[in-house]
């Protein structure tokens, strides 16, 4: 049995090496959970994170699966609880299935988030809204509808058929479409997380309608993917291809005018709220409806909603050939 | 002319077991040599190193008159000594000519696999061998067994064999299969290739072999031109004077018989078979493998129907759709194959045990009752002496003989009143199969009908009150008391009608 | 049996009927399907799951399996797109891909023939390692804007056919070949068929496992290059699921999981068939969610027929 005691030894000094950041800490330590690590985008809400723990004098984990599993969010956020953190913010993958472990964090007397994608809406303190769904919809409508001169055919290339913000997004769309009579959505397709299925998936679009006028890439793999797809099948000034993605891998089409504009927030500005909320929480404040905050290190206003324990912040941002060189993730 | 082949001195042994002791073995080329010998004499022993799988731990061989160490199976390939094994070594998804030219693929000069040169010469040997040529673009899985041995053959030939060694080769060919096999191995030894040739019937030695080379107990016995013995001698030296202790029990042999089997017949298997089973009487099955005892056995349990003939139990007509109900009924069998048919090997001792009698360690909800199961499985495992770390150790975990004893306790838990045992103590130790031994004397003591096969004669001589024989699928000789013989048993086994069951008397020299 | 009834009874042939069946659906309810804009892209579509459905083949005929391609491909494209994006030369490009591959590939062909570690186990443990390491070289950051003058592998035609395309059907001829001519490519159906008479036979077995996983990770490798040249973008999660439209293609295509017999052309038109699904749901407009129904199903169908048909060798 004596290699029993060795693993024993040895599990309980790897536990301590863990749990040892939890001792003699007095700066505040606010978690981010991603829906995955590894994209530009969520890249960009852990360096608006970091900068703010560096204005703000806090600690910032930033610690998320590799894939969008709502099994390996909840797995890590049971080891932050385990950490003893003091605020944890997370994208859900699934918003009801993450609400046990973070109603168990909650009683651990942790300040308990969403930022970005709401979920466990009974048990989360505040929900850090990037911009309201209805508004993100809308102006991604506007801007398709305005390239596309008002009138034509299109195509909604998404990721998951199951991503909840990617539907309601889809559903704001469809709402703002009875505005303008004369355009017609031909269909709705999923291209999951994956730049080449959505390149192949716009490439059959292309083909099997060929009165086609625009493509909406919802989501940030699909929308480089359908402007790609434009500019290989020849067809940058007949069809226009719009979404909602970040201006790094976007930039390429925005010059090459397969895209004339596109829809985001601002995720460093997203994350760095997120860290600021979390502080603010901390500090024993309570968020008062209609209030607009004064957050020093981002651009925008952020306003809190009280009814749905919401804190939105600012409207969407249009990208075009004027302002996507300004930003850099 | 100069032996082709000569072992010298050849002695191997396994783990202190002697299997061959000093054993000189001479071919000639042009010669078809029969190597002849009960179970465990040391035949395949002898042709495993001849064909390079095992080596010799002392002797040595000579090959073409040059001292040779073979050692490995491609070696002797390469140099010419192919074996045709009765479970022949195939890709079933290759073609035939991938087959016969695999690891040795004729080339091009840019060592590409020259496929038009090899089927021209895989069209060759068959014509020599008279093979159909239509089955050269055939997957070596579509044809039969009989035409994969020719097509073995011709590979054996592909590498220009001087020797060929045949295991069994008849066993699993059909008549004129083997007449066919006959014509080629008289073809090649006009070839002059030395032919090597196993096998249990001594009829087929009389007609093709030149030679015969008997074997008993690792040692050859005798080594005669075939014109200078007789069938009568070749089965008095195999036999030997086998030294068998008795095993005596004193089970009360029941007046009425439990079990009358009647003009038994399942076309291709077994033909007429006719005996009776006594309670409290161990019933011995002999016979070469492949010689019926098994199909006859499988029948009485249900697992296939006979297409004529008559089964009473207990005095009733009996007919059975299902191994499950001979079972229910009383009947058990313990297969030869305790792997495949007797035993759940990643699963625990006591599941093992009880598998068969789960109803009885249920509760009326139907759950499994652990206690219920704890009582019977330690019952078993102490009344067997089964040695087992616990009960919930993994069969698979347990050594040849306790994992046999664990069937044995399975089947004994459903109380038969007829045990078949297939082969019981095949892959055991010595001391293990002496328990085994003990265990079935003790059930005929209490009063259960015993039925055992085996192709070990010490075994069936030692344990049987009455020894049945069966030779392809028919009853060729029964007897009891003295009249167990190993001799009679042989004689029996290799086809040899006796006549008289009781009080057998023994006909001379068939052919 | 002559040579036809050798063919009609083949698993290709199903697969093939299949195929141009659907074909003739598909051409009959839009004259979309056989325009060679569409032809084109369903060619382009297939050239990556085409060409590592090669080596995949061999694997599986070996009794292997190899679950890290997606992974590898996902390194390759790292290497791949780094390079590209600061324009190396193209053979250096080419070179530094099919190594990174042949590397990951070698590593699991030294674990499952010298540690004897089961492929399935290997490759898993592969996937992980070599994605792990993917997430590591872009420290998340993607990799976007390659210029498309680099990406001729990816996007360049000849006579209406993408190059990948010509490049892939190269590569199923010379492996075919391969296959049927070499005996190395015989050793890999021995392996496959009886790994114990295959050695007693004198068939190296490691040389023949090192080789197919290899060549396999190599392969992956090349089609990590096509995907960069294609979308132009490296993402961290690139080739996740690759794997198993592989594996789909090649066990459609007729390649017994249980190894011993397959063929390259079968699993070409297995990659061929679901690519036309994939293709005809879209130009049809038949509701996105449907889509893997169909798929589905048609890979149950397929083996149905076969086994109704109750095909040779058991």
């Amino acid at each position: 049995m004596k290699r029993n005691w060795l693993v024993l030894v040895l599990v309980l000094v790897l536990s301590l090496l863990l749990l040892s950041p939890a001792f003699g800490q007095d700066k505040y330590r606010i978690a981010f959970v991603p829906k995955l690590v590894g994209i530009p985008y969520f890249n960009a809400m852990e360096e608006g994170g970091k900068k703010a723990a560096e204005d703000l004098g806090v600690e910032f984990v930033y610690t998320g699966p590799v894939t969008d599993d709502v099994a390996k969010q909840i797995e890590i956020i049971d080891n932050l609880i385990t950490q003893g953190v003091d605020a944890i913010a997370v994208a859900p993958n699934d918003p009801a299935a993450i609400t046990p472990v973070l109603e168990k964090a909650k009683e651990r007397g942790i300040v308990v988030m969403t930022s970005d994608t709401d979920g466990a809406e009974g048990v989360r303190d505040v929900f850090v809204n990037q911009a309201l769904q209805d508004q993100i919809g809308y102006t991604t409508m506007d801007e398709l509808a305005k390239a596309m001169d008002y009138e034509g055919k299109f195509a909604i290339v998404s990721c998951g058929p199951t991503a909840w913000n990617l539907n309601t997004w889809i559903m704001y769309e469809l709402e703002r479409l009875t505005q303008y009579p004369d355009m017609e959505l031909v269909t709705i397709r999923y291209a999951y997380e994956d730049v080449q299925m959505a390149i192949n998936v716009a490439l059959d679009l292309i083909n099997a309608f060929p009165d086609l006028k625009g493509i909406i890439g919802q989501c940030s793999t699909s929308a480089p993917g359908v402007a790609e797809a434009v500019t290989q099948a020849g067809k940058i000034g007949e069809i226009v291809a719009t979404g909602v993605s970040v201006p790094s891998m976007m930039r390429p089409y925005v010059k090459n005018g397969a895209v004339k504009s596109f829809v985001l927030w601002n995720p460093v500005d997203l994350g760095y709220l997120t860290v600021w909320a979390a502080k603010y929480l901390l500090d024993g404040n309570q968020f008062e409806e209609g209030v607009e905050y004064e957050v020093p290190g981002i651009a925008t206003k952020p306003w809190y909603v009280a009814e749905e324990r919401m804190l939105v912040l600012g409207p969407p941002m249009v990208f075009d050939e004027t302002n996507v060189d300004d930003f850099d993730f | 002319m100069a032996n082709i082949l000569e072992c010298r001195g050849i002695s191997k042994s396994f783990g202190g077991v002697r299997a061959l002791n000093k054993v000189d073995f001479f071919l000639r080329p042009g010669e078809v040599h029969a190597l002849v010998g009960e179970n465990g004499a040391g035949k395949s022993t002898l042709i495993r190193i001849i064909s390079g799988a095992l080596m010799p731990d002392q002797g040595e061989i000579y090959y073409q008159e040059q001292k040779t160490e073979i050692t490995s199976p491609r070696l002797a390939q390469e140099i010419g000594i192919s074996a045709v094994y009765q479970d022949p070594l195939v890709y079933p998804y290759l073609s035939v000519v991938e087959n016969i030219f695999l690891g040795r693929e004729i080339r091009n000069r840019r060592g590409n696999i020259n496929w038009r040169q090899e089927e021209e010469k895989t069209r060759e040997l068959f014509d020599w061998l008279g093979i159909s040529p239509q089955f050269v673009h055939h997957l070596m899985g579509e044809l039969s067994v009989g035409v994969q041995q020719l097509v073995l053959i011709a590979k054996a030939l592909a590498y220009d064999a001087r020797v060929i060694i045949f295991d069994e080769p008849t066993a699993i060919l059909t008549e004129h299969e083997a007449e066919k096999l006959f014509e080629i191995i008289a073809r090649l030894k006009e070839r002059g290739v030395g032919i090597i040739y196993i096998s249990h019937r001594l009829e087929e030695i009389f007609q093709i072999a030149d030679w015969v080379t008997i074997m008993r107990d690792g040692q050859v016995v005798g080594d005669f031109p075939l014109s200078e013995v007789d069938r009568d001698k070749i089965v008095k030296l195999m036999a030997g004077r086998l030294l068998v202790e008795e095993i005596e029990h004193a089970g009360q042999k029941s007046r009425e018989p439990v079990l009358v089997v009647k003009d038994l017949t399942e076309k291709g298997r077994f033909y007429q078979v006719s005996f009776e089973a006594y309670q409290g009487e161990i019933l011995g099955f002999s016979g070469l493998v492949g010689s019926g005892r098994t199909d006859v056995a499988q029948a009485i349990f249900g697992v296939s129907k006979p297409d004529s003939g008559e089964i009473y139990y207990q005095g009733k007509k009996l007919e059975l759709n299902s191994s499950e109900e001979a079972m229910r009924l009383g009947i058990a069998y313990l297969p030869e194959d305790r792997k495949t048919q007797g035993l759940f090997p990643i699963l625990s001792t006591s599941y093992n045990i009880t598998v068969t009698v789960l109803n009885r360690i249920s509760n009326y909800l139907g759950i499994i009752d652990r206690n219920r199961e704890r009582e019977v499985a330690e019952r078993r495992i102490k009344e067997l002496a089964i040695r087992t770390p616990g009960l919930e150790t993994q069969v698979f975990n347990l050594s040849g003989g306790n994992q046999q004893k664990v069937v044995l306790a399975k089947w004994l838990e459903v109380n038969p009143q007829v045990l078949i045992l297939d082969e019981p103590t095949r892959g055991i130790d010595v001391a293990t199969k002496a328990e085994v031994h003990r265990i079935i004397a003790r059930l005929a003591e209490e009063g259960m009908a015993v039925i055992i096969i085996s192709s070990e004669l010490p075994e069936i001589i030692k344990l049987s009150d009455r020894v049945l024989v069966m030779h392809e699928g028919r009853i060729t000789g029964v007897f009891e008391g003295e009249a167990i013989t190993s001799e009679n048993l042989i004689r029996a086994a290799t086809g040899e009608r006796m006549t008289g069951a009781n009080f057998p008397k023994i006909e001379e020299g068939l052919p | 049996m002559n040579t036809w009834v050798r063919i009609v009874r083949r698993r290709e042939f199903t697969v093939f009927i299949l195929i141009v069946i659907l074909s003739i659906i598909f051409a009959v309810s839009t004259d979309r399907f056989l325009s060679i804009s569409n032809i084109s892209n369903l060619l382009s579509q297939l050239a990556g799951v085409a060409i590592a459905a090669i080596g995949m083949t061999m694997v599986i005929i070996t009794g292997g399996i190899d679950v890290s391609v997606g992974s590898t491909l996902g390194l390759a494209c790292v290497v791949s797109g780094s390079l590209l994006m600061i324009q190396a030369p193209f053979l250096l490009v080419l070179l530094a891909t099919l190594g990174t591959g042949l590397a990951v590939g070698l590593l699991n062909g030294v674990i499952v023939a010298y540690g004897r570690v089961p492929p399935i186990i290997t490759t898993l443990g592969m996937m992980n390692m070599v994605r792990a390491l993917v997430f590591q070289a872009l420290g998340g950051r993607w990799i976007s804007g390659i210029p498309p003058e680099v990406r001729t592998i990816g996007l360049g035609k000849w006579l209406q056919i993408p190059l990948a395309m010509w490049v892939a059907g190269a590569l199923i001829v010379v492996f075919s070949y391969f296959l049927s001519y070499r005996p190395l490519g015989r050793s890999v159906y021995a392996v496959g068929n009886n790994p114990e008479a295959a050695r007693v036979s004198g068939v190296n077995l490691k040389t023949t496992l090192l080789f197919v996983y290899g060549l396999t990770g190599a392969l992956a490798g090349f089609a990590g290059l096509i995907n960069v040249g294609r979308t132009g973008i490296v993402q961290t999660n690139n080739g996740m699921g690759f794997e198993l439209d592989v594996i789909a293609a090649v066990v459609l295509g007729g390649t017994s999981i249980l190894g011993g017999r397959g063929t390259i052309v079968g699993s070409l038109l297995g990659a061929l068939l679901v690519a036309i699904i994939k293709n005809g749901m879209i130009l049809l407009n038949i509701p996105a969610l449907t889509e893997g129904v169909i798929i589905g199903a048609l890979i149950i169908i397929s083996v149905l027929i076969d086994l109704v048909r109750g095909r040779g060798v058991r």
